[in-house]
């Protein structure tokens, strides 16, 4: 692992994608999207597939899988507690999410599949882990929300835009080169399931 | 001064508050020791981020995490404590006080339908148990959030007595494996062996929320629980399944008499904050927290 920290803001150019390893630290600025329900990934691909333009600027941008909790002073909503949902349920949708608006960065939680890491490889996209039960690390580093789209799909379907400042560490857990720390220790727990089986006398 | 429904109803709320926002002293001793042990460097750095989390968390009163789970009680009652106020009542009224107040996600649902409660209560939501403790003046109560990733991933087998041992072995260390990264490792293992098909899950949820320095009495069952968490260990799943030494900080196995033809099992997870608080409120209404 490299002790360097990565500075990168959307729009993220491939170049800077592509320097990218797994194990690298990352530091967010700028904005991104609170980006996680089945509904809105449906949206922004139907809309896309029938070549209407969004309202939202997703190119090159970075989105959180993060059901975040929310209140609501007076009429405007302010974030809670933020986290990161299990990503795996996005991965019908999310290689073709990469390849329609060249997202360069998928922050989650558990990795995503195959297909998601070859459409990384082809387009230059990284994946980073969010740590969970780390919202107070977070709790500074979210200047605001700056805007609400589809809303008309309620707080936690909709599309937010939070400004972030500083927003990580984050690890690079799945990167543009077709490495990914979800396989590689899946095949080291694999390599030694039989001997701890046999240790245990199983 | 005596107890109240009212003040029964803040004593809930701020108990479910706590366990939300505080990380319990044995979670924290047990992910400091496993941060001395642990080799992988990432591992190691996540292992660091999770405490500091813990101690903002902690000072600035915050929220663990946006999955604010739904709510579960284990209540304990005092046979001298006097017990004729409505205190099924009074744990929804808190929990439906806490959650519009500190703007909780409201997940729990139909069964059926999976229409949302905003509330967090409904049909036997909250989730609770009871208990009688001897000659006790008070009411013991702990709160559990449980979030989606510490209890979607719970699993129960009812064996043939043939193996036992092996089969308990295999079927925790497969329930582990099997969950890998979704419930944040490093995990609190409850395992629930014996008694009956309810029961075995009963004794898992107990003993996910033993604390951590507390080992079983029987000394066979506190084998099987080190043993357990050594295996865990090795799998190098690590913290949140990205590598290392730190994949589980606890086997925790509470045991029943069960049937001498089968063997009911139960595993259940904690995801590494170990959310849970417990505190006593007194016939006088005097609250304390352990
Ligand atoms: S499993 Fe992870 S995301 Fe879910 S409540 Fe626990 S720490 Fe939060």
């Amino acid at each position: 692992m490299s002790e360097l920290m990565f500075k990168i803001s959307a729009p993220v150019s491939e170049d800077t994608i592509r320097r990218l390893k797994i194990g690298d630290m990352v530091l967010i600025n700028g904005s991104m999207y609170i980006f996680v329900s089945i509904k809105s990934h449906l949206r922004a691909l139907e809309m896309s597939k029938k070549g209407e333009s969004l309202p939202i600027n997703l190119k090159e941008g970075i989105i959180f899988h993060c059901p975040a909790l929310f209140k609501k002073v007076e009429d405007k909503y302010e974030i809670v507690a933020v986290g990161a949902t299990t990503s795996a349920r996005l991965n019908p949708f999310t290689p073709e999410l990469i390849k329609q608006f060249r997202i360069r960065c998928i922050i989650g939680k558990g990795g995503m599949d195959k297909a998601t890491l070859e459409a990384m490889k082809n387009y230059g996209c990284v994946y980073l882990d969010f740590i969970g039960g780390c919202s107070p690390l977070y709790a500074d580093k979210i200047e605001g929300i700056t805007n609400i789209y589809w809303s008309d799909l309620g707080i936690y379907d909709a599309v937010i835009e939070i400004k972030v400042r500083d927003f990580g560490p984050i690890l690079v857990t799945m990167d543009s080169h077709g490495n990914s720390i979800y396989e590689k220790v899946e095949e080291d727990t694999k390599s030694k399931l039989p001997i701890i089986y046999k240790k245990l006398g199983i | 001064m005596s107890i109240t429904y009212r003040k029964l109803v803040e004593f809930i709320s701020e108990l479910y508050d706590i366990s939300n926002r505080t990380i319990p002293k044995d979670v924290k001793e047990s992910l400091k020791s496993a941060l001395s042990r642990e080799r992988n460097p990432l591992a190691k750095k996540i292992l660091e981020m999770m405490l500091k989390s813990a101690e903002v968390a902690e000072k600035e009163r915050l929220i663990i995490c946006q999955d604010t789970g739904i709510p579960q009680f284990f209540v304990k009652v005092g046979t001298k404590f006097p017990y004729d106020i409505d205190l099924e009542s009074a744990i929804k009224e808190g929990i439906e006080k806490i959650t519009k107040e500190a703007y909780y996600r409201g997940i729990a649902a139909h069964p059926l339908t999976h229409v949302r409660s905003s509330t967090n209560t409904g049909e036997r939501m909250p989730i609770i148990t009871y208990e009688f403790l001897h000659d006790a003046k008070y009411l013991e109560i702990t709160a559990v959030p449980k979030g989606s990733g510490s209890e979607r991933w719970s699993a129960l087998k009812m064996f043939d007595p043939y193996d036992v041992i092996k089969d308990i072995k295999k079927f925790v260390l497969d329930s582990f494996i099997n969950a890998g990264s979704r419930p944040c490792p490093p995990v609190i293992i409850g395992v629930g062996i014996g008694g009956t098909f309810d029961y075995v899950a009963k004794l898992a949820k107990e003993a996910a929320i033993r604390p951590l320095n507390k080992r079983n009495p029987d000394p066979n069952v506190a084998k099987l629980e080190m043993e357990l968490l050594d295996a865990i260990n090795e799998t190098g799943i690590g913290p949140m399944g990205l590598g290392g030494d730190t994949s589980a900080l606890g086997v925790n196995i509470e045991t029943a008499y069960t049937s001498a033809v089968w063997n009911p099992v139960a595993v259940n997870f904690q995801c590494w904050p170990g959310r849970r608080a417990t505190g006593r409120i007194y016939s006088d209404g005097y609250v304390e927290y352990l």
